[in-house]
């Protein structure tokens, strides 16, 4: 009797085992006819994703405002401890910081999909993928990179429409700011300095997204020729003249050191930025997130610089 | 001048809860030198590193000048005593010159620097320790002797009125060991008062006034070097035999012979020794280090046997130079020779002032007698000694000096006793 | 010993080539004071800005009462050499001087060639109160000072402070303890403070301000580090003596007459105290407290009447020539000092090194 169960039993195991491997050898077939989507990431990788992602894990603060500038709130499942807007993202699951993902975290989350940055090139995204995760990485180095990047994640969560309108709207506003700009002269570009820090003295490079706002914005970086984010003298500061200072606000804590700095070094009282009162304040946050802010950014320095062309964005 | 001197009064040392030495009571005067001797782990640097003031003394007081050193200042205490330690661990980086003026720094302090009368006293320092040639080189270049050297020099800049001394002679060859411990005598006698912990008992009974033997930290003996350095007291706290030998022109001399050896069950066995004129200083020295006890008798003053007797510790009875051998000498010789358990006669050549000696042996118990020479030779008496000595052969032992050692174990073996006649 | 006849021509013989000793490091003080001067000229007339070296002469002698040398210069020229540039170099040096003597006083006290003002952990507690300051969400202004530097010497003493709690044994410090404890402590701070970076955002800014800067220097700095500075040095300066006396094992030193226990506090807690000043003000620059104390020692010797003021005159030479070379070589960007420092400091000790040790090893 207990003979004849064990047969039967074993034949059973067989049996599930066989289908096991036959349907993960099939699987492959099945995903290349139905909703199979194919991307090239910005970090030249192909992303093939089986379905539209149910479940998302942004690993950037920039890709979160992606995500539900693109009504993909509901679907999201984990952020960064950064990821501080919209306020709604700041009640989803936190995966760890900006550097330090954490790998099991997002694991156990089991996600369809990964929205990954620069920084998560070399380490996280290969570990991520060992665990059978789909990664998509972002890393906008220009601003015409931003929509592409909006562009993408809308290819890859199957709301191209939504990402369309956002990015007609973003080229919208930016054509209206480049338009008032862009019959300026050289002298009626202001000389911009960007204070990213105040103690060393940090400011942003000419590859920098704040750096290539400012010039869009109508302005010129002081600088631009230098690259990332350089420590710099007090010296060669005051050598460029800036005319236009503005420095990076609410970064986490430490919130107005920047700015303050700015206001009442007095070395700098004799600048023109400081004797014209043009010393300002920008949200740190859009100022360096390449996401739908980042024209709130934009139109913001546009005003900062150019108070008198100003009104003329007004719509 | 009542006031002038080092002093321990009771004094109890314990590291932790441990205690090294307990009840120490010593006094240097000025003008003095006080040895401390004693084994290893005795307590003698630790006695030295409270004199200085470095150890607080668990019970007891330790008075400078009357005053007490605990309510004295670092300075002033180094102004007043100087310490030669016993490694002479000193920092590579400077020259003996400059190592010898930090000697000056109890007397200069913080602020003051070093003057041409700072200069002066250091370079006669170098010169009395005999470093001078050294003032430019380094410290880490010179040897360890020279080295000593060095700290002695240092220690004399600092012109203090005590000197403790840390076994200053440990790295020294001979003659730089004499000569430190000349210049040590000498220093006492100009005035300074000097205790020094030394390692070679010798040295020590040579060079001090007064000694302190140290065991198991208490003070065992204390006193002159003759009373201190004893074969008995050394045997006692080192656990050695050792010859001691006081007579020589140059003070005291101690060989260590061997180990002490335990007794045997049935007691110390005495031998007494009948011998003179050298004949028996090889026996008594084989004889002691196998721990007999010996008596001899009887001597002449002034003969060698008598010298290697009291370096024994061996009682020995003695008579004038050229004197005949009285009464009372011979009665207490024929006690001795009945008391020991064996009586041994040296191969001694006889005449008439020793003559009685042969008839005192005839009293013994057990009777050995040496003969590497027959006694034919050996006498002057015109045939008296030899008479006599054939009737003593007859019940007696006979044996040369090589086989003593055998020969006496035979005979001490108990069954074998023979009746005197 | 037949000294009679030799004595006078040895005796001074020995007079002699104590007055040279003297003098030789008399004048080697002066020398380095000179030397000064002049870096401090030099590194004023290097930087970004083009500023001729006639203008920068101009503006420094106008600083004499009474020479007024500095009309028809720009004021922005004016606010650079002046307000700029002399309080940044005057700062290093003075950073400079701080931990080269404080160096030289902890190698001394601890008779361990690998001590530096950093072995019981003050850099890594003023490291820790400089991370705190830049993380709090407010920023405060207390005599011409920002919240960074008045937590990071607060962080600074209360971890040398623990440190030295931990090593006291009764009424004695043992110099092994000490060290073993500060080693323990930095370890600590420097793990917290990594932690807290970690977690940050501004983690650039930080780090940069950890590896040492003197960017946004001003005269403020220099009015506070100054007179605290010579007061500190003072102090250090008075107990050379001892400090010689006490290379020789404590017991030696004792039965000398110098009271060690008091010396090690009096000598750690002023040497202590320039650290954390030095530290929170420039961030914790390497190398310059570890290597220049050895340098002169090499170059002088180890008598502390002298190394310790040439150490501190060569310690400011030496980072006012690394903050130039920091602010110049890759401008208008600017290297982190500390980086520099290390990358100078290495080869010029190896090569002193090289060059003196069959003399004196």
């Amino acid at each position: 009797m207990t003979r004849l169960m064990v047969k039967t039993l074993g034949v059973l195991v067989l049996m599930v085992l066989v289908i096991t491997l036959c349907s993960s050898c099939s699987s492959g077939d099945k995903s290349s006819d139905k909703s199979a989507i194919e991307i090239t990431d910005q970090l030249g990788r192909v992303v093939k994703l089986d379905k539209v992602p149910q479940r998302i894990v942004s690993l950037a603060p920039q890709n979160t405002e992606i995500l539900f500038a693109l009504g993909l709130g509901d679907k999201i499942v984990g952020v960064t401890s950064y990821c501080n807007y919209p306020p709604e993202a700041q009640e989803k699951p936190q995966i760890g910081g900006f550097s330090t993902v954490d790998i099991e975290k997002v694991v156990s989350l089991s996600p369809d999909l990964v929205v990954a940055a620069l920084i998560h090139e070399k380490e996280t995204i290969p570990q991520l993928e060992s665990h059978g995760l789909k990664v998509l990485a972002l890393a906008p180095k220009t601003l015409s990179e931003v929509t592409q990047a909006i562009e993408l994640v809308g290819k890859a969560t199957g709301t191209e429409t939504q990402a369309k309108k956002l990015v007609d709207d973003m080229e919208a506003r930016m054509a209206a700011v480049a338009s008032l700009v862009s019959g300026l002269s050289e002298e009626s570009r202001p000389r911009v300095f960007y204070v990213v820090w105040h103690d060393p003295l940090m400011t942003a490079g000419g590859d920098t997204m704040q750096s290539q706002l400012i010039d869009f914005a109508g302005g010129r970086n002081i600088f631009s020729d230098l690259t990332y984010y350089p420590t710099v003298g007090l010296e060669t500061l005051l050598d460029r003249q800036p005319q236009v200072i503005i420095a990076a606000v609410g970064h986490g804590s430490a919130q107005n050191g920047p700015l303050d700095w700015a206001k009442s070094e007095p070395r700098l009282k004799n600048t023109e930025a400081l004797v014209q009162g043009k010393v300002f304040g920008i949200d740190a946050d859009i100022a360096s997130r390449g996401g739908p802010r980042m024209v709130d950014a934009l139109e913001e320095m546009f005003r900062l610089i150019h108070p008198e062309l100003a009104e003329k964005l007004k719509e | 001048m009542t006031s002038d001197y080092l002093q321990m009064k009771g004094v109890d040392l314990r590291y932790g809860a441990r205690t090294i030495v307990s009840d120490i009571n010593l006094k240097i005067d000025t003008g003095q030198v006080i040895g401390i001797i004693g084994p290893n782990g005795s307590g003698k640097s630790t006695i030295l590193k409270a004199l200085c003031g470095l150890l607080v003394p668990s019970a007891g007081q330790i008075n400078l000048d009357g005053v007490e050193l605990g309510r004295l200042s670092r300075e002033a205490i180094a102004r007043q005593i100087g310490v030669v330690p016993q490694a002479p661990l000193l920092p590579d980086g400077f020259t003996v010159l400059e190592t010898v003026l930090m000697g000056r720094y109890p007397h200069l302090g913080l602020l003051r620097s070093e003057s041409k009368k700072d200069l002066d006293i250091a370079c006669r320092a170098m010169e009395r320790a005999n470093v001078q040639s050294l003032a430019y080189r380094h410290v880490g270049q010179i040897s360890g002797g020279e080295k000593q050297r060095v700290l002695i020099a240092r220690v004399l800049a600092q012109e203090p009125r005590f000197l403790l001394l840390d076994e200053p002679t440990t790295h020294l060859d001979i003659q730089h060991q004499l000569e430190v411990m000349e210049l040590i005598r000498s220093l006492a006698d100009s005035g300074l008062g000097v205790i020094e912990a030394v390692h070679d008992v010798s040295l020590a009974g040579r060079f001090c006034d007064r000694l302190i033997l140290l065991k198991d930290g208490h003070i065992f003996k204390e006193g002159t070097p003759q009373v201190v350095v004893t074969p008995d007291n050394i045997e006692q706290v080192f656990g050695v035999m050792a010859m001691v030998y006081g007579d020589l022109g140059s003070g005291l001399l101690v060989v260590n012979t061997s180990l002490a050896r335990p007794q045997s069950s049935d007691g110390q066995k005495h031998i007494h020794v009948i011998g003179g004129g050298g004949s028996a200083v090889e026996i008594m020295q084989r004889l002691y280090i196998e721990g007999y006890r010996l008596t001899i008798g009887v001597l002449n003053q002034g003969d060698t046997d008598l010298s290697t007797a009291l370096a024994l510790g061996a009682e020995a009875v003695v008579v004038l130079p050229f004197a005949k051998i009285d009464d009372a000498s011979h009665q207490r010789n024929m006690e001795l020779a009945a008391q020991a358990d064996c009586c041994l006669v040296a191969d001694v050549p006889f005449g008439q002032g020793n003559l009685l000696n042969l008839r005192a042996a005839a009293v013994a118990r057990r009777l050995l007698l040496i003969d590497d020479r027959p006694i034919e030779q050996r006498d002057y008496t015109g045939g008296a000694a030899t008479a006599l000595y054939s009737h003593l052969k007859a019940r007696a032992f006979c044996t040369n000096t090589a086989n003593l050692k055998e020969s006496l174990k035979d005979i001490l073996l108990p069954q074998q006793v023979t009746n005197a006649k | 010993m037949a000294a009679e006849v030799s004595e006078p021509t040895y005796y001074s013989q020995l007079v002699r080539s104590r007055v040279l000793y003297r003098r030789k490091r008399l004048y080697s003080i002066v020398v380095l004071l000179l030397l000064l001067a002049i870096v401090i000229g030099i590194a004023s007339s290097l930087g970004t800005a083009n500023v001729p070296l006639s203008t920068v002469w101009r503006l420094l002698l106008s600083w004499l009462p009474g020479v007024h040398t500095d009309h028809g210069i720009s004021d922005t020229l004016s606010t650079i050499v002046l307000d700029i540039r002399l309080p940044r170099i005057l700062l290093a040096g003075l950073v400079g001087a701080a931990l080269a003597s404080a160096g030289a006083t902890y190698q001394g006290l601890f008779r361990n060639p690998l001590a530096d003002p950093y072995v019981i952990g003050v850099a890594q507690g003023a490291g820790l109160g400089a991370v705190i300051a830049f993380l709090l969400p407010f920023s405060v202004h207390a005599a011409g000072l920002s919240l960074v530097p008045l937590l990071a010497f607060g962080f600074g003493l209360v971890s040398a402070g623990i440190v030295y709690g931990l090593a006291r044994v009764g009424k004695t410090l043992p110099r092994t303890a000490v060290i073993l404890a500060g080693v323990a402590m930095g370890q600590l701070l420097a793990a917290i403070t990594s932690f807290l970076l970690v977690n940050s955002d501004n983690l650039h800014g930080i780090l940069i301000w950890l590896l040492g800067s003197f960017s946004t220097s001003n005269w403020d700095e220099v009015h506070v580090l100054f007179p605290y500075l010579c007061a500190g040095l003072v102090v250090i300066y008075l107990y050379s003596r001892p400090l010689n006396l006490m290379q020789l094992d404590e017991e030696q030193s004792q039965q000398l007459g110098v009271n060690v226990e008091r010396v090690k506090l009096i000598l750690l807690l002023t040497a202590t105290l320039i650290t954390a000043a030095a530290v929170s003000f420039a961030g914790s620059i390497g190398f310059v407290g570890l290597i220049i104390p050895h340098a002169v020692r090499l170059v002088w010797g180890g008598d502390h009447r002298f190394l310790l003021p040439l150490s501190t005159l060569a310690g400011a030479i030496f980072l006012i020539l690394a903050d130039t070379l920091a602010r110049t070589i890759i401008s208008p960007a600017e290297l982190p000092v500390g980086v520099v420092t290390a990358l100078c400091g290495a080869p010029f000790f190896l090569y002193l090194l090289w060059q003196k040790k069959r003399e004196v090893f």
